[in-house]
């Protein structure tokens, strides 16, 4: 689902963001990107979704190559990727249940049908009782919820989190990973960029580490592949 | 790599008829919620869109009611200049024989269609009569007034105050004549005014349309920023920059609509307010002229406004919106 062969990112200053990084994550894989600050974990998440083009190597994700795309073809590609960030990025002058029907719009989907995704979507998160409510009125946690809903409305193939659980206490961010544990076990790949390494240890999942853009470690799954 | 479950469902698909393959919303009703959501954005803001729609609308009347204005000294011009003629005075000496034989020579020319002769004893006799100086006048041993020839002017020939000054110029030329006088010399003044008017038209056009595409765009532009989180997000998840700046397109041409609607509207007020001052300033020049009617003019004004707006919101948007990266 995801390939990356030799991938390298250099931005416009001549710092080297990744270094031909070679990763390749099937369906139903889960895997942890980590490493510090600076290491490279975001840069290959938007490299992955298509925001920004690898200086060198090959790219394939969902069978595509993202490097034969054109800036037309961008929008679909993300499309069929979900993706989850730290701080959220719901929109405040919309209901819950307009932010995570937004994927859904942009799509075309028709109206009754998007309903009953949305409703799905939040049932699965636990907030089908706040569709009404306002992000804003919602704590840390349930707008993470709301965000992973939004990801996951469209039933994409892969799942992009950007420290998913970086603003949220453990027994919160045990839920979210249980949410993603849950697409996993369905044949959702994930891939997950975080850098608390008591989550990643305590979950066992396949962890990439990133240091200067090199990968340094890439230590297979402890847990059974679904 | 893990083995794939392909006979367990996403956690988000729901049970029943929901699929990949979900029937999609046609694109006429994407436009159509999109426009509406325009409208219910332009209705919120109301004062602001009522500032707006009030530029437009004064901006585009400005070169409307300048063209209106051409064309009413149009009209009227067209209602007087049936006064242009060319009066011939000829020689003195010249013979009842030598007049007939200068009309003759003026019908071959391009723009003479009837000749009225006047000879010196008739003209005498009217200017006694127009002076009150019968006495006076009677007392002279000659008459002094010479035969003329008033030639009136073929209306099909092209602007009848140029065609009467060509004439004047070939007849001129012919034995027998005197001088020559271009009667209604003023239409010519009118008839340069008139092109003045229409070249100022064209030119505030050009700089309204200038100004409003700025003004628009600017309008546009502050949309866009102000909804930029929400265009930042879109693109993220996968909109396309035509899906984003579809609700700016909608508010640029409904902005520009209605601003050329008003533009239409105070047209009429003000062509009705005027109409019987222009009757009477055509009446003095002996036109029963009237300002023309502007239904084509008025009804070009709305949908000029739209295309303007649509115009503005496409450039301005584009732009801003390209600038909004995820």
């Amino acid at each position: 689902m995801i390939t990356l062969d030799r991938v390298s990112k250099r931005y416009s200053g001549g710092q080297d963001a990744l270094a031909n990084l070679s990763v390749s994550l099937g369906r139903g894989e889960f895997a942890f990107v980590t490493g510090h600050s600076g290491a490279g974990k975001s840069t290959l998440l938007r490299l992955v979704l298509g925001l920004e083009k690898a200086s060198g190597g090959r790219l394939v994700v969902n069978g595509r190559e993202l490097g034969a795309l054109s800036a037309r073809d961008l929008p679909a590609h993300r499309r069929e990727i979900g993706t989850v960030f730290q701080d959220h990025q719901l929109l405040n002058d919309r209901s819950v249940f307009d932010n995570v029907a937004l994927p859904l719009e942009i799509s075309g989907l028709d109206p009754r049908e998007s309903q009953r995704r949305v409703r799905a979507a939040l049932d699965k998160v636990g907030l089908l009782a706040k569709e009404k409510a306002n992000p804003m009125a919602l704590s840390g946690g349930e707008q993470q919820r709301v965000g992973i809903a939004r990801a996951v409305v469209n039933t994409p193939r892969i799942i992009l989190a950007d420290e998913p659980t970086g603003n949220l206490d453990p027994e919160l961010s045990a839920e979210i990973m249980a949410l993603f544990a849950q697409f996993r076990s369905v044949g959702v790949c994930l891939l997950v960029a975080s850098h608390d390494r008591t989550l990643i240890d305590e979950l066992g999942y396949r962890t990439l580490t990133l240091e200067q853009g090199r990968l340094v470690d890439d230590s297979s799954s402890r847990r059974d592949k679904p | 790599m893990s083995p794939a479950q392909p006979e367990r469902r996403h956690p988000n698909q729901p049970t029943g008829s929901a699929s990949r393959k979900a029937k999609r919303v046609s694109p006429l009703a994407v436009h159509w919620r999109e426009a509406t959501r325009a409208a219910q954005r332009l209705w919120r803001a109301r004062a602001g869109t009522a500032a707006t729609v009030l530029l437009i609308g004064i901006a585009l009347l400005l070169p409307a009611l300048v063209v209106s204005l051409q064309r009413a000294l149009q009209a009227g011009l067209q209602g007087v200049e049936a006064q242009a003629s060319v009066s011939v005075y000829l020689t003195l000496e010249s013979s009842n024989d030598d007049a007939i034989q200068v009309s003759e020579q003026i019908l071959t020319l391009d723009g003479a269609e009837s000749i009225e002769r006047i000879d010196p004893d008739a003209a005498l006799a009217a200017l006694a009569a127009s002076l009150g100086l019968a006495d006076s006048l009677a007392a002279l041993s000659s008459n002094p007034l010479p035969t003329t020839l008033l030639v009136s002017i073929d209306a099909d020939a092209g602007a009848l105050s140029e065609t009467a000054t060509a004439l004047a110029a070939s007849i001129r030329g012919l034995d027998g004549v005197d001088s020559v006088a271009v009667e209604g010399a003023w239409l010519q003044r009118l008839e340069a005014l008139s092109s003045l008017l229409a070249r100022a038209a064209r030119l505030l056009g050009l700089l309204v349309g200038v100004g409003l595409l700025t003004a628009l765009g600017n309008t546009i532009r502050l949309a866009v920023e102000e909804r930029r989180d929400e265009i930042r997000v879109s693109k993220l998840i996968g909109a396309s920059d035509a899906y984003v700046a579809r609700p700016f397109l909608y508010t640029g041409t409904f902005l520009g609509l209605a601003g050329g609607l008003l533009a239409a509207l105070l047209l009429l007020i003000v062509v009705a307010v005027l109409t019987s001052t222009a009757q009477t300033l055509f009446g003095l020049y002996g036109s029963s002229a009237t300002l023309p009617p502007l239904a084509t003019l008025g009804l070009a004004l709305t949908p000029l406004g739209g295309a303007l707006g649509w115009t503005a919101a496409y450039v301005a948007s584009h732009r801003a919106i390209r600038r909004c990266e995820p």
